[in-house]
């Protein structure tokens, strides 16, 4: 429980930290001035405007006081106004996080479901000559970055075969698979290679323990062995770095949807950047740090249930 | 399998923070189960990977004096065709504009790699340093530094990225990043992974009987780091960096495809890329040329990078 | 342009994942690109297909591709409205004129309009029976309920700076709008976005709630359905139309989608998510046109010029100078620029006017490529500032395409001895920075239109605020002969007249080269088979309606009926 707690205290630590980070920065690239006239030139505002926009910034008090209300008003929801769109910053938020979870997720799905069986078969037929052109297929996969692969996938099977829509809705749903499936193929391949090679290494060994010789000697079919009872050990290592690259994974999404055009939390991000809405920047960076923070947290809760049961599993077989 | 498995966050050192793509370098905690990669002498994979590393940063490098190279914005040809495909006088073929794509690859690839090796140094000297410091002082230093170096390990670093240029970079609604701010933002993404390889290093060697034996003859800190740990540490780390420029090419890449990195005349190859993607049905090789070379890059210092980084680690392991 | 063999596509993907190929797998292979033989003259509307259309089919949706997103309200008087928010205004808005055949103004939601002798009053009689589609009666107060909201506004009012006032006459029939100035062709500006009349019940509510301006109210063939910013605007037909007795709408819905990527939009309508879209883009005009899968119209009459925007007014910028101008104008060849950035498509202009407006030149005086002239006068420059390098920042939107097309000019200045920083802004951005004059070069597109007069907002220096406000003179064009010239052919109604202060406008731009003329554009309207009716609308009266209503690249879309 006590590592638990560790774990809660210092990623809330991350927390302020990320935001604090991105707070400070802005101010320190800008004076106060400086800020209002950016943002009274995104807003195509009345000079009058001054004023307002300088009291909603707080920027008559200290930077750790700004920063404290900004974060007194962040936790109670409340992320501040876009100045480019006037609306408030949690409402264009609260629209866009469910695709790009849903993006997230569908990656995630997809690269389990390639990279399971694949690594399944590469251990069973370890050194084969499939194991070897899965491995390179593999190494190749890795070296792709996801916004190439998009590109490829686009024109392959967008533009070539017309099977898929070149760029999505923008008020796309997150439940229209034909829309993100490119997208989270693009994500999905690299991940492919990573989750593959590691249930592959995990297998390996797992296969060659005692208990799976003594399934063999049983007659137990093959499936039954390969599925029922090699898997779930070997999966370990598998299933905490999915925890770990959901959480990574959101970076990758920025360029993802960039490229497809989804109305996700990347391109809120992106959009905001070209147009210097900061409350925007500022928000996206904090619900992204929460909701890694939280993905963290979970990630580590389940290590910690899973771990030492594996290691008596082990010392036991 | 589970005592090479130890706190999951090492894991996540060697498979690097998802800049915005590859994750390579998850073979050292994984390498001792290959076996065979153990006794294969470097193979046919490796000189090939290591002579196009030759040929790239060779052709990239020397783009100044080479005659078959234009300079970054030079003139168009305008005697071809538009989106002319590859020829004898253009090797890449060339874009609308009339121009040269081999000599955009090649300015390009100077450009992405450079920002690269920037990015790297900075990484490996401070992130260096820090790992030293932490891994060799161990008590709460070593538990701060590591606090911070996990959550710069942990957050996309993307993200960050992104955020850091928008701040810098935005005057009004242009942005327009600097060479140094790109090289600056991008610097998040190097600093973690060393640093925590640096630290794990120099915990393995901090333990051991030769630093106990100077530190019993007496002498001090600096030097016991200097003259016992720091050639210990700097070849693993310099092996690491193989990786992590890869990582940098890519992410600076995904900068250059939103737009986001450094500007005209400089051509990265993720803007030659983004360049061709408008043109992609009818003239692909505007894209498939940067990508090509792009993913043959990468591919070669995962390779070489793996390669490397299991023989290292199999000589800790015969210590 | 046909891509290489099945085949070898699938062997270049293998090669590439395996990681075994050599660059060279990936060439040798595709297409050699070659440009398009160079449009025609273009200035007639040409249907690529022959079309067979029989007799409209009430029913059925269509959904249309727009190049851009309209940031601001649906309010008529508060809107920045280029083609894509035409198209949706045209929805639910009708205007009160409509150009008839040869461009003559003829009523529309108006049963007449008349001036007295020295045209410093109209007087503006709707029709009778039309009701907005909040059941609000279409009544002289009515019209005089949105003249006065665009003379309030700082956007549209700048067009209407010559009306003294309006009012509603005496037995309440007809509007009556006194000028300050005579002006005989007032009723021309009602084609346009003056002339869309929105519900003065809704114009009011809008005062009290802002959020009600993206929820149109008018007397349109469409009832607004629903809008989200950037997505979609749907809207269903108009049950109640006031041309319902012929058979308007013949659809049941229309939805405009936003689609700014060009490729995507192009994808969009072969792959059937689209039924229609428009596109200046020369590349993909070309493309369509190879298409068959798909009908292509392409329209240039009364079109609207490409060309690079000046600042011209700022005292800190080398602008200022017209030698600077001129060189800039002398570096580029802009036939390259047609043939690389537009596939050919579209003629090189040498003013505002293409041949079908009045005011058209074939000689303007605007210079002619000369790379070493150019050179000469920024040497000339140099020397006397005391420089040695004259900056002048070029400013596009955040496409990749405009961004090419900064490139190749940003070589051809280089050339001659220009240093040419890049900026990019954001689309929504840009129409902002253009109102605030925040930029020395601009790339821009304007100046279609039937009438010469039209253009006054965007040349006279009446509406050249100065930077910092916001100006439709986004140039800060203050010219004496210019000024005189707009008046005259403001005031007057001999055809010989204004065709000759039209020239003589053009001759100034071509002599102070306010303006980087590039080329006339050429819309390419792209659409499904089984879409029918493009240029079939005429106005009640049954006489045909000039194509796009003045707008280039527009078209009417009341009586667009599918196949079902």
């Amino acid at each position: 429980m006590k590592f638990v707690a560790v774990r809660l205290v210092q990623l809330v630590v991350v927390l302020l930290a990320a935001t604090f980070f991105t707070y400070s920065l802005t101010f320190v690239s800008n004076t106060p001035d400086e800020l209002v006239d950016k943002l009274l030139q995104i807003e195509a505002g009345a000079p009058d405007r001054r004023e307002v926009i300088a009291n909603e910034l707080n920027l008559d008090d200290p930077l750790l006081v700004r920063y404290g209300k900004w974060l007194g008003d962040a936790v109670t929801g409340d992320l501040g106004r876009s100045y480019s769109t006037q609306e408030p910053v949690a409402d264009r938020i609260s629209t866009r996080l469910p695709r790009t979870i849903a993006l997230v997720v569908y990656a995630q799905l997809l690269a389990l479901l390639l990279a399971v069986p694949a690594g399944i078969i590469a251990a069973w037929r370890a050194n084969s000559l499939v194991d070897r052109g899965l491995s390179s297929t593999s190494i190749g996969l890795l070296a792709i970055p996801n916004y190439v692969m998009a590109v490829l996938l686009v024109y392959f099977f967008a533009v070539q075969l017309g099977w898929f829509p070149v760029l999505t809705r923008r008020d796309l749903a997150v439940t229209d698979l034909r829309s993100y499936l490119l997208p989270a193929l693009s994500l999905a391949l690299g991940q492919v290679a990573v989750y593959m090679r590691l249930l592959r290494t995990d297998m390996i060994a797992t296969l060659q323990e005692d208990f799976i010789g003594m399934a063999k000697a049983k007659g137990l079919p093959t499936r039954s062995i390969l599925l029922r009872h090699a898997l779930r050990p070997s999966s370990l290592s598998l299933v905490t770095t999915i925890g770990i690259n959901a959480g990574a994974a959101l970076g990758g999404t920025v360029i993802i949807e960039s490229i497809f055009g989804m109305p996700g939390m990347g391109t809120l991000l992106v959009d905001a950047i070209f147009r210097g809405d900061v409350l925007v920047v500022q928000g996206v960076v904090a619900v992204i740090a929460a909701g890694f923070v939280i993905i963290n947290f979970l990630i580590d809760l389940l290590y910690a249930l899973l771990d030492p049961r594996i290691r008596s599993v082990r010392t036991a077989a | 399998m589970s005592e090479l498995l130890p706190d999951h966050r090492e894991d996540q050192t060697v498979g690097i923070p998802e800049a915005a793509g590859a994750s390579p370098g998850e073979t050292t905690a994984k390498a001792a189960d290959d076996g065979r990669s153990r006794k294969r002498r470097l193979g046919i994979g490796f000189w090939l990977s290591t002579v196009w590393l030759v040929i790239v940063f060779g052709l990239t490098m020397l783009a100044p004096y080479l005659p078959f190279v234009d300079e970054p914005g030079a003139f168009p040809d305008f005697s071809v065709d538009p989106a002319a495909g590859p020829s004898g006088s253009h090797w890449f073929g060339v874009n609308n504009n009339g121009d040269d794509i081999f000599s955009q690859v090649v300015n390009g690839g100077r450009t992405s790699l450079l920002i690269a090796f920037a990015v790297v140094i900075l990484g490996f000297v401070s992130g260096g340093i820090v790992g030293m410091v932490a891994g060799f002082f161990r008590g709460r230093t070593d538990r701060v530094i590591s606090a911070i170096v996990d959550i710069l390990l942990a957050f996309p670093a993307l993200v960050l990225a992104l955020a850091m240029i928008a701040i810098f970079a935005s005057d009004g609604s242009t942005v327009r990043p600097s060479m140094p701010v790109v090289i600056g933002a991008l610097s998040i993404l190097s600093v973690a992974p060393l640093a925590r390889i640096t630290r794990g290093i120099t915990l393995a060697f901090a333990e051991r009987e030769f630093v106990t034996a100077a530190r019993t003859l007496g002498a001090s800190n600096i030097r016991i780091l200097r003259k016992e740990i720091l050639p210990n540490v700097i070849p693993p780390m310099a092996v690491f960096s193989l990786t992590v420029i890869a990582v940098v090419i890519v992410a600076e890449g995904a900068l250059a495809f939103l737009g986001l990195s450094v500007g005209a005349p400089n051509q990265t190859w993720g803007k030659l890329i983004n360049d061709g993607r408008p043109r992609l049905e009818t003239s692909p090789h505007i894209t498939f040329f940067p990508a090509g070379v792009m993913f043959l890059t990468i591919l070669a210092l995962n390779y070489i990078g793996d390669i490397l980084q299991s023989k290292f680690t199999v000589r800790e392991g015969a210590l | 342009m046909i891509s290489s063999s099945p085949t070898r596509r699938w062997l270049r993907l293998l090669a590439l994942l395996l990681g075994l190929s050599l660059i060279a797998a990936a060439c040798g292979d595709d297409d050699d690109g070659g440009s398009a033989a160079p449009d025609g003259d273009g200035d007639e509307t040409t249907t690529t297909e022959a079309v067979e259309e029989g007799e409209p089919q009430p029913g059925g949706t269509l959904v249309y591709g727009l190049e851009a997103d309209t940031t601001t309200p649906w309010t008529p008087a508060k809107s920045v409205c280029a083609i894509s928010c035409h198209m949706v205004m045209r929805s639910v808005y009708d205007p009160l004129t409509l150009y008839g055949e040869g461009g003559e103004v003829q009523p529309n939601l108006l049963e007449s309009f008349e001036a007295n002798e020295d045209n410093t009053e109209w007087t503006l009689t709707p029709k009778q029976g039309i009701t907005f589609h909040d059941g609000t009666p279409f009544d002289a107060a009515a019209i005089v309920a949105n003249l006065e909201a665009h003379r309030a506004s700082f956007l549209t009012g700048k067009a209407l700076l010559n009306v003294a006032s309006t009012a509603v006459s005496p037995d309440g029939a007809s509007a009556i709008v006194t000028m300050n100035e005579p002006w005989a062709r007032f009723p021309v500006f009602l084609a346009g976005q003056i002339g869309y009349m929105a519900s003065p019940t809704w114009l009011a509510a809008t005062v009290e709630d802002s959020t009600l301006e993206a929820r149109p109210v008018g007397t349109g063939p469409f009832v607004f359905e629903s809008y989200e910013a950037g997505g979609s605007f749907v809207a269903t037909k108009n049950a109640e139309y006031w041309r319902a007795d012929e058979g308007l709408p013949y659809l049941d819905q229309i939805e405009f989608r936003v689609l700014a990527d060009g490729q995507a939009r192009k994808s969009a309508l072969v792959n059937g998510d689209i039924d229609m879209m428009h596109t200046a883009n020369g590349e993909l005009i070309q493309e369509l046109r190879d298409d068959d899968s798909v009908e292509l119209t392409e329209s240039s009459s009364y079109g609207e010029t490409d060309y690079t925007l000046l600042n011209v007014d700022d005292p800190e910028s080398h602008l200022n100078d017209v030698r600077i101008r001129r060189a800039l104008a002398m570096a580029v060849d802009r036939q390259v620029y047609v043939d690389r950035r537009n596939a050919g498509v579209g003629e090189v202009a040498n003013g505002p006017f293409s041949p079908d407006q009045a005011g058209y030149l074939e000689d303007s005086g605007f210079p002619e490529y000369d790379p070493e002239g150019a050179r000469e006068l920024v040497e000339e420059y140099k020397a006397e500032k005391g420089i040695d390098t004259v900056e002048i920042p070029y400013t596009t939107t955040n496409d990749t395409l405009n961004l090419q097309t900064g490139e190749l000019l940003k070589q051809f200045w280089e050339q001659v001895g220009f240093s040419i920083p890049l900026a990019q802004i954001e689309q929504g951005q840009f129409i902002v920075t253009a109102l605030t004059g925040d930029f020395e070069m601009f790339g821009w597109r304007n100046h279609g239109g039937v009438d010469p007069d039209a253009q006054r907002i965007w040349w006279h220096s009446e509406t050249a605020d100065p930077p910092g406000a916001l100006a439709l003179n986004f140039g800060r064009i203050k010219d004496d002969v210019i000024d005189e010239s707009l008046d005259t052919l403001r005031a007057s109604t001999d055809e010989a007249e204004v065709q000759e202060a039209a020239e003589t406008i053009n001759r100034q731009f071509g002599e102070q080269v306010y303006n980087l003329w590039g080329r006339w554009t050429v819309w390419g309207i792209a659409k499904q088979p089984r879409v029918n009716g493009l240029d079939s609308f005429t106005l009640p009266s049954g006489e045909p309606v000039i194509f796009g209503n003045g707008i280039g690249g527009s078209h009417q879309i009341a009586q667009l009926w599918v196949e079902q």
